[in-house]
């Protein structure tokens, strides 16, 4: 009884100090932690009037749908810095879309993800990051297109088609101005239908249209979080 | 030479025995049957799902895209078969270590557990439906958390009341320190992180916190349960005793002590604080110790009875499991140090290790506890040696396999990934790197599946008592069934 009891304290011991150091207490002062901003006086490009993060990736609808369809399984939204990876250099990884830009992008930050409830910072990548994918799709429609025929874009392409995001149906009129631009591909609809994104498709491109992290962060944001002690 | 009193002793200790095993008798069976049932399924889902990240339009139903498919699979293995059948084996353990009857409530587990397998199906569905969080391991929908931690307290409460009061005062031993363990801690991580993710905005912290989730589960709820069943059967076979008292507590307590501290490094160089994914890492490559301790006390025990591997079903699936729990300390090592886990982050390496620890360490020690229970649950022996062999090398190598392969594969998908020559590459050069690999797996998961099938089929006719009328054990090679001394008291 008494060797159980001991057991029971010790275990509570052992397993209650990381619980406590590694998970609550950052977790509780996590809430605490909160916008810091640019100054120019310490060379940052922006004054004081901006704070970083810039903006959130709102849109807590697409985030919902991004869960729900599983997209964190292939793709990673996290940028690791240079001298750990080369996921800064990838093309397309970063703000600048160039094949070999002049500066990697940046590693990303605990900052960047305020205002997202977790983030999907991912399990594989069996597809590129999508950290900063808000730069990469310059239109909607190319995000469309990804999503309803990604073998469309990239006949490599090894994403799954989320057809049941769009909604084939007849062309009244003149068709639909958001209609898919799938004329001579081998995934066109039948002669007199279209391909329109339904109210989800257009959430979920607004939320992977509005990842963009690859901003200048302020340079001495540590420093000005806290006032300087005497 | 027996004398009048020890065989007196003997027969009264078979009695309790008996009525241990009776007492058990209906929870028990009714959660290794649902558990072999989901495994199944994971196993069946496991399968399309490698099929589909290598052919991504084949079956292409909304329900069945590979981002829904795969947490289903894993929620699965992990809630529908690991945590069922793991219940199940600590209730005997703990029943059986301390020699207390399951005085009541037989029916309120059951129905408990009913309600166990309505809340995963919910579940399961309802991610295959498209109602995912993608909050790893934590897929299910928010609603029905609380209810599968009442019913895993209900199991928890019971087991450990068990522990806490035992009928033989010297009963307190390494097993059930493990279960224990397992039973307590599984609701402290299950709460703290349903909590926290549910009520509170943690951005990037709280990809962290699932993360520790994941590895707590897997070293405080798989490990403990694995390594507790392990510790009981192999002495139990073999005939001798744990070798070394001391080993077996040091591994169980570096074990309590650091897998709490793990999780994080698995976004190392990501927006987390630098020090958690540090200590992550160093408590990652850490429980190298435990596990090497844990694993050389069991080689030591089974030193010398390596004979009865070959013809004990329990010993050679326990042995075949307790052999992959170093492997899984070698991996998690692996995706954890900084030099290695550069390479192996976001890759198949991850899936690997979720595998070998769920599948490759934790099930193979409980398919043999199952092997060794419900014979004497059931009151009849297993029909058939053929059917055993056939679960065992199936399991086992498709097992190795997909080990393997997802670890070559990940090294090659991520150092493809970090690989300089690559920078005008697209991304199809990474992808097709680990794509042969993820074939493999397809092939493995339709050799365990027909492993899987037959191991379900031969368990219900069990279950339903349509085994075979013997006293002798169905042992895997036939001579030792002739040299077994099979008295009358043994067939009660």
């Amino acid at each position: 009884m008494t060797n159980f009891r001991i057991f029971v304290f010790k275990l509570a011991a052992a397993f209650g100090l990381p619980w406590l150091f590694l998970i609550v207490w950052p977790a509780i002062s996590y809430q605490g932690l909160g916008p810091v901003s640019y100054d120019k006086d310490k060379g940052d490009e922006l004054d004081t009037a901006y704070w970083y993060p810039l903006a959130a990736p709102a849109n807590t609808q697409g985030a919902k749908l991004y869960a729900a369809e599983g997209c964190v399984q292939c793709h990673s939204q996290m940028i690791r810095p240079p001298q750990v990876a080369l996921d800064g250099w990838r093309k397309g990884w970063g703000q600048n879309q160039e094949a070999r830009p002049a500066e990697p992008a940046r590693g990303t930050t605990l900052r960047d993800y305020f205002g997202e409830k977790h983030s999907f910072l991912g399990i594989t990548r069996g597809g590129p990051d999508l950290a900063n994918v808000g730069y990469r799709f310059t239109n909607r429609t190319d995000v469309h297109m990804h999503l309803y025929t990604p073998q469309a874009r990239n006949s490599w392409s090894n994403a799954p088609a989320y057809k049941h995001l769009y909604s084939v149906r007849k062309i009244q009129g003149q068709g639909a101005a958001a209609a898919l631009p799938l004329k001579g591909t081998r995934f066109e609809p039948k002669r007199g239908f279209e391909v329109v994104p339904t109210a989800e498709a257009e959430v979920l491109v607004d939320y992977l249209m509005s990842l963009k992290r690859d901003y200048a962060k302020p340079l001495t944001h540590a420093v000005a979080a806290a006032p300087a002690k005497k | 030479m027996q004398t009048e009193a020890t065989t007196a002793d003997l027969n009264a200790e078979n009695l309790r025995r008996a009525e241990i095993d009776r007492s058990l008798k209906g929870p028990v069976l009714f959660l290794f049957t649902n558990a072999a049932f989901w495994l199944m399924a994971s196993t069946l889902m496991g399968f399309i799902a490698a099929l589909k990240l290598v052919s991504p339009s084949f079956l292409e139903y909304s329900w069945l895209t590979y981002g829904r498919l795969q947490p289903a699979h894993l929620m699965a293995l992990v809630y529908g078969w690991g945590l069922q059948a793991g219940l199940g084996v600590a209730l005997w353990l703990i029943a059986r270590r301390t020699a207390n009857v399951l005085k009541s409530g037989q029916g309120t587990l059951i129905t408990l557990g009913i309600l166990w397998n309505v809340m995963i199906t919910i579940g399961v569905i309802s991610i295959l439906a498209g109602g995912s969080r993608s909050i790893e391991w934590l897929e299910f929908p928010q609603g029905i958390w609380l209810a599968m931690l009442g019913i895993f307290l209900a199991f928890a409460f019971k087991i450990v009341g068990m522990a806490a009061k035992p009928v033989r005062a010297e009963s307190f031993t390494i097993t059930n320190m493990y279960v224990v363990a397992a039973c307590l801690c599984f609701p402290w991580i299950f709460i703290t992180a349903n909590h926290l993710l549910n009520n509170l905005e943690l951005g990037a912290l709280g990809a962290g916190i699932s993360s520790w989730y994941v590895h707590g589960v897997i070293l405080l709820f798989f490990v403990p349960i694995g390594v507790g069943s392990a510790y009981y059967f192999i002495p139990k076979i073999t005939g001798q005793p744990i070798h070394s008292a001391q080993l077996a507590n040091l591994g169980f307590w570096l074990l309590a002590i650091f897998a709490g501290w793990t999780g994080m490094q698995r976004y190392m160089a990501g927006p987390l604080p630098g020090w958690m994914t540090s200590i992550g890492s160093m408590a990652g490559v850490t429980l190298l110790i435990s596990v090497g301790i844990v694993g050389l006390n069991h080689h030591l025990t089974t030193l010398g009875s390596h004979k009865l591997v070959e013809s004990s079903p329990t010993l050679r699936f326990t042995f075949f499991g307790a052999l992959f729990y170093p492997v899984s300390g070698v991996l998690l090592a692996l995706i954890s140090a900084f030099w290695t886990g550069a390479n192996l982050q976001f890759t198949h390496a991850w899936y690997g290790y979720q595998i070998v620890s769920v599948y490759g360490f934790f099930s193979m020690c409980v398919f043999g506890a199952i092997y060794y229970i419900v014979p004497r649950l059931a009151g009849c022996e297993w029909l058939s040696v053929r059917l055993i062999r056939n679960h065992f090398w199936f399991s086992a190598y498709g097992i190795s396999v997909i080990v393997v392969t997802s670890m070559v594969g990940g090294l090659q998908q991520g150092s493809s990934l970090n690989d300089p020559n690559n920078w005008n590459a697209t991304f199809w050069s990474v992808v097709s790197n680990g794509n042969a690999y993820v074939a493999a797996r397809a092939v493995a998961w339709a050799l365990i599946l027909w492993s899987n099938t037959w191991f379900l089929i031969h368990l219900v006719l069990m279950v339903a008592g349509l085994g075979r009328r013997s006293s002798a054990p169905t042992l895997m090679t036939r001579e030792h069934e002739d040299h077994l001394p099979v008295s009358e008291g043994a067939k009660a």
